[in-house]
């Protein structure tokens, strides 16, 4: 993928490792990782949109190769410090009629921002959003408490008696530094203590009230079998959302841009002509 | 047999012992779908789970997980798949077909197609419950010492940070930023009571723009609780109250505050918000409890320091000023005259008579004169002059932007409130002073030292005293010149 450098890399494009691609006069359209990865994510489905789109890549803060000391725990102590950034990422690129692509919990971030800055959109593309993934009272979000404390225990095990701050140390004595790279990015984080908070934030968080404020037209994709985003929570974005388009994608799985990249691409492309 | 190619029977044995191999492997094996959906599985792993071979047959696997491995595998295990081609040795429970959780190792790889497309997912599966529980009490016991760790090192950031704060405010940031970084709180302020018993803002973002707490509502309760308490939007009656909706306008989804008091007095609260539902355990609010404690004390010892400080610069005796206060002011009079060439007087007055009064009535007696005496030459100078007391029965006035014509009606107003008859002990024992000025009409000169004109303010006091006392002498020092005027 050719990328073109950002003249005088700011502060802010920096932090988040803005990457921007494609047609520079095309439309842009930003794509947002989900929790447990970085922007690479998104390269089996870019390639569809350079053509005819200015394509923006990021990582959330604390993914990625981000820098971890730009990472406080109390900004990211909810997704409105992630809809900051992201916020601040299209300040910093003064741009609007923006296409917001976000997957996973980076659909939430966007419903934040574009509720904030209305402006600055002119399309939300929510893939396998979830406001609330704890059941409530008349909600199913498909999960109970225990869950996510069972997921934060695996999640524990797996970084258990190995640190992926130590894996550069370790690697770096070879050869092959890309090596020690490919170790830390194996588990798409650069540190377990950040890892463990973003995974709190993003699965106890609630943000069903913020769902009826967005004036942006949207484009709610879920697949056909997701267990992380079940069809209720779909069909209950779709409600709560006015005006929204609701389409399910013949695929099962939560990741549809790994699993499903052209299936994807093309629900996104049929939406936005 | 004679070409050396296996026959027809040799193929199928090697066949049959390869399905052998699959099948019983000492691990379980199973192949999906680039989606997830299975397609093959060993006999290994249905034995160990409990399903029929039908059972999990074009099922997604993810459904057989339990549901935190359902979202550790969607999340984070696929991801890594497809990006990498392969994941190794991740900790994941299955569901077996009785309800219990199966802890697993599992190792997955990407098989392509001929055009090197991912085509199936091929995992293999290890049980791993020993291992797990074992891990599971390491990781139990490594989580306890880590927070109690992490509980000791931020009350001893606190304690060395708050030990450098001098101010309130010093204080106050130091301690919002610990609490900030200790709970991962989005905002802290703190509100402390002022004299009035006001919340003030003291440190933090006044856009935490809740209105209950500017100053007269439901805070000054808070400051008065002796716990910290938690108002969370999850709670049903907090979410339809007035505060639950003055928190939703404000981002905040959960609110601590913790009141800050010394022994029994009310100093102020603390007031931590976070932007998403948050819980708080016994231990955390016990941490929250100690910062402000060590705050509270801290905050005390501020205080008295900054009373100490104070009552130096008072006459304990009089309420006038204090010899220190004096030097203080006289300097930076000094300094501004000199700068701006603005005219300015000092007055020295020693009373006479005094030493009679000491002697004769005794000394409680002569410090009440004293105090009297320093209230109303308080009440006879201008606005803005300063009466302050170096010692003994010696005061002294400074008078700053003084017109030479304005000096002669304050000695008069002072000779006169020296001679009203004294209150004290209601006898006709009377009082006078002499007095003696120094006045720089053009502003002092450059290069006069406050202490010279202290000095000759005394000189000019002397000139009165010899004169035969309740007198007064002025020293008007314009530029080089000097004038004497004549003691009355």
């Amino acid at each position: 993928m050719m990328t073109y450098p950002i003249q005088q890399l700011s502060t802010v494009l920096q932090r988040n490792n803005v990457t921007v691609s494609g047609n520079p006069d095309g439309r842009l359209i930003v794509f947002a990782h989900g929790f447990g990865c970085n922007q690479r994510a998104w390269r089996f489905v870019t390639p569809a949109f350079l053509a005819h789109y200015k394509v923006v890549l990021f990582d959330h803060v604390g993914a990625g190769s981000t820098d971890p000391s730009a990472y406080s725990f109390g900004k990211y102590d909810s997704l409105h410090g992630y809809a900051d950034d992201l916020l601040e990422i299209l300040d910093e690129l003064d741009v609007t009629d923006v296409v917001y692509v976000g997957h996973s919990v980076s659909a939430m971030i966007g419903v934040l921002a574009a509720t904030r800055v209305p402006t600055r959109f002119s399309a939300l593309v929510l893939v396998g959003p979830s406001p609330r993934y704890i059941n409530a009272p008349d909600y199913e979000g498909g999960f109970e408490d225990e869950d996510i404390q069972a997921m934060l225990d695996d999640l524990d095990s797996n970084y258990f008696g190995w640190s992926s701050t130590m894996a550069p140390l370790i690697m770096g004595n070879l050869d092959r530094p890309e090596l020690a790279e490919e170790l830390t990015e194996s588990f798409c984080s650069t540190d377990p203590a950040i890892a463990r908070h973003f995974a709190r934030v993003t699965f106890l968080s609630d943000n069903r009230e913020d769902l009826p404020l967005v004036t942006t037209p949207t484009l709610i994709l879920e697949c056909s079998a997701d267990i992380i985003a079940p069809s209720a929570v779909g069909r209950y974005v779709h409600q709560q959302i006015a005006g929204s388009t609701l389409v399910t994608l013949p695929v099962s799985g939560h990741n549809p841009n790994l699993s499903a990249p052209d299936a994807l691409a093309g629900a996104i492309l049929a939406y936005l002509q | 047999m004679s070409d050396g190619s296996p026959s027809e029977d040799q193929h199928g044995g090697a066949r049959d012992s390869y399905r052998d191999l699959y099948e019983h492997a000492p691990c379980g094996y199973l192949s999906t779908t680039v989606n997830g959906i299975i397609l093959r599985v060993n006999e290994t792993l249905l034995k160990w789970t409990g399903y029929r071979r039908e059972e999990l047959l074009d099922q997604p696997f993810v459904s057989f997980l339990h549901p935190g491995s359902q979202l550790i595998f969607e999340t984070r295990y696929l991801s890594v798949l497809h990006l990498r081609g392969e994941v190794r040795e991740v900790a994941m429970s299955f569901r077996h077909s009785n309800g219990t959780a199966l802890p697993m190792m599992v190792n997955s790889t990407v098989t392509p197609d001929e055009n090197g497309d991912a085509a199936t997912l091929r995992t293999a599966v290890f049980d791993a419950s020993e291992r797990r529980e074992y891990e599971r009490e390491l990781l139990a016991s490594k989580r306890r010492a880590e927070a109690s760790e992490a509980r000791v090192r931020v009350l001893q950031n606190a304690s060395s940070a708050f030990a450098g704060a001098t101010t309130d405010t010093a204080l106050a940031d130091e301690l919002a930023k610990v609490t900030r970084d200790a709970f991962a709180a989005c905002r802290v302020s703190l509100y402390l009571l002022n004299t009035e018993g006001k919340l003030d803002l003291t440190s933090g973002d006044p856009a935490l723009g809740l209105s209950f707490l500017s100053a007269e509502g439901p805070a000054k309760d808070l400051a008065r609780a002796d716990h910290a308490m938690i108002f969370s939007r999850t709670d049903a009656t907090i979410r339809s109250s007035r505060l639950g909706g003055l928190m939703r306008s404000a981002r905040v989804e959960t609110l601590v505050a913790v009141p800050l008091s010394d022994e029994s007095a009310p100093l102020g609260v603390l007031v931590c918000a976070f932007e998403r539902p948050r819980s708080f355990g016994p231990d955390d609010l016990e941490l929250y409890e100690a910062l402000t404690r060590q705050a509270a004390q801290v905050l005390t010892r501020i205080h008295l320091h900054q009373k100490l400080e104070r009552l130096a610069l008072i006459d304990q005796l009089t309420g006038v000023a204090s010899r220190r206060l004096i030097e203080h002011r006289l300097n930076d009079a000094v300094n501004r005259s000199q700068l701006h060439q603005r005219p300015m007087a000092l007055l020295f007055i020693d009373l006479d008579g005094f030493k009679t009064i000491n002697d004769e009535l005794g000394h409680i007696t002569g410090d009440s004169v004293l105090s009297e005496i320093g209230s109303r030459l308080s009440s006879a100078v201008r606005r803005g002059d300063l009466v302050g007391r170096l010692g003994g029965d010696e005061f002294v006035i400074l008078c700053e932007d003084t017109a030479p014509e304005e000096v002669g009606p304050v000695i008069q107003r002072l000779h006169a409130a020296l001679r009203t008859p004294l209150t004290v002990r209601a006898n006709q024992t009377q009082i006078t002073g002499s007095i003696g000025t120094v006045l720089y009409p053009d502003g002092v000169p450059d290069h006069t030292l406050p202490n010279l004109i202290l000095e000759q303010a005394d000189q000019a006091m002397y000139r009165s005293k010899r004169a035969g006392k309740n007198q007064d002498t002025t020293i008007i020092i314009e530029n080089t010149k000097t004038k004497h005027s004549k003691p009355r």
